[in-house]
């Protein structure tokens, strides 16, 4: 059994907590053990904008932390994966840069060290995928599913090492492990504007609009996302956008590991879906008859 | 009109040595989510602005409109990195005091409670009936090793 450093984010933690609780029901099925450590923001891009050298010192004590524990990190967020995995590079890649902070670090008795890998948790569930296959009770046939990678689990692609960012294919072949099957859409690698809503609402609805848009025509049920910006701006943000722009697609948006709980067997309720804002009965009908099918041929 | 200011040029250019690759071909700005809705934010100029020095690109607010998708970084052809041009051009401004409210009132946020989400008692009690965990207060450590008194 491997133990992770659990990194959960802020805005999970604040904003999206039905997403922890599933996790921590379908990651540990995995045989892992999740560490929860006195983590701070990782901290995001937004921090780093007023300065850089702040942001690497606030990233190093959160890798400083997990390390002492002799730990790798595991991460819900691919914000926070970028950060912490950007600054792990530049600070074992300078030694004078390390040799500064560390003396920041000195303070509060951390010493960062280079020893630790960080990955967001998709990274693990696509190398554990044979597992996840046996594990899947209840396969999401006939459901449509928009796959929305989002930006930062993709690029700068030197640095993530995830997937291909002009053509995403791991999210795709997730879905698919879940029995879904994945719909190809005009926007499906579009940023989904999330770090423009809170100052420029108007260009933030009008991204949300053309997603919708397009993913709709495509015919999915719904949106899988892996991050909680693009959860939160496709999800909550869509309706202001709607309400905004008056349009009439919508779509509800899943986090991968809520889909993956629902193909373990758990309800809607258990994996959080009713925590989101957009619904859809027809999804929500679909999801209960596949549910009642699969507990019929037990 | 660009007025060239050769003092500003060269302070940017101490940071940011990269920008005097870019042949304007405009990856950037075919690649930009921002862009493609709003057209006064245009990385291609904004970097041609930087290497004129022009003060128009630090006065105009623009930086502060950047996603950070990294999408041009990703593109560029020529290693600008446009991304992290703007991303040393909005620290040149905090540094001096120019950055827009929001920024840092979101900064200090986190380096209170090291969340970027205010803990309010809404969150603590959704987050009980999820049966998860409270947070935990970081006290002073970031302040610490920022150095801030």
């Amino acid at each position: 059994m491997k133990r992770y450093a659990f990194f959960v984010g802020c805005t999970i933690k604040a904003a999206l907590p039905q997403i922890e609780t599933v996790a921590r029901k379908v990651l540990p099925l995995l045989d892992i053990e999740l560490e929860d450590l006195a983590f701070s923001c990782c901290p995001n891009s937004d921090f780093r904008s007023t300065d850089e050298y702040s942001w690497l010192v606030v990233a190093a004590r959160n890798i400083a932390l997990a390390e002492k524990e002799g730990l790798d990190i595991l991460s819900l967020c691919p914000g926070c994966t970028q950060t912490l995995r950007e600054a792990n590079i530049l600070l074992k890649d300078d030694e004078s840069l390390r040799t500064s902070v560390n003396k920041r670090l000195e303070k509060i008795g951390l010493i960062f060290m280079g020893t630790l890998e960080v990955n967001h948790h998709l990274v693990l569930l696509q190398q554990h995928i044979d597992t996840l296959r046996n594990k899947v009770t209840t396969p999401l046939y006939g459901i449509k599913l928009a796959a929305h990678t989002g930006c930062h689990l993709l690029m700068p692609s030197h640095i993530m090492q995830f997937d291909n960012p002009e053509q995403p294919r791991k999210l795709e072949e997730l879905i698919g492990i879940v029995g879904a099957t994945p719909v190809d859409y005009q926007e499906k690698t579009f940023c989904c504007g999330f770090g423009l809503f809170g100052s420029q609402k108007e260009t933030a609805s009008m991204i949300i609009k053309d997603k919708v848009e397009s993913a709709a025509m495509a015919s999915a049920d719904a949106f899988v996302v892996p991050c909680p910006s693009c959860f939160q701006q496709l999800d909550r943000n869509q309706l202001v956008a709607k309400r905004g722009l008056k349009f009439e697609a919508q779509l509800p948006v899943l986090y991968y590991i809520q889909t993956l709980g629902l193909s373990m067997g758990l309800s809607l309720e258990e994996v959080g879906y009713f925590s989101g804002r957009v619904r859809s009965p027809e999804l929500e009908e679909k999801i209960q008859s596949l549910a009642q099918k699969a507990a019929v041929n037990v | 009109m660009i007025t060239i200011d050769f003092n500003l040029r060269r302070k940017i250019l101490e940071k940011n040595e990269d920008i005097k690759k870019c042949y304007q071909c405009s990856t950037c700005s075919a690649s930009c989510p921002v862009l493609r809705y709003d057209p006064s934010f245009n990385p291609r100029l904004l970097i041609m602005k930087a290497l004129y020095g022009s003060e128009e690109i630090l006065k105009s607010g623009e930086l502060w409109k950047c996603l950070s998708c990294d999408k041009c970084n990703e593109r560029c052809p020529q290693g600008v990195n446009p991304y992290n041009v703007l991303l040393k051009l909005k620290n040149f401004l905090f540094s001096q005091d120019l950055a827009p409210k929001e920024r840092i009132d979101a900064r200090e946020l986190i380096i209170n409670t090291g969340c970027t989400y205010p803990i309010s008692s809404a969150v603590t009690r959704r987050r009980e009936d999820m049966g998860l965990t409270e947070f935990e207060p970081l006290g002073d450590e970031l302040k610490k090793i920022l150095e801030i008194e």
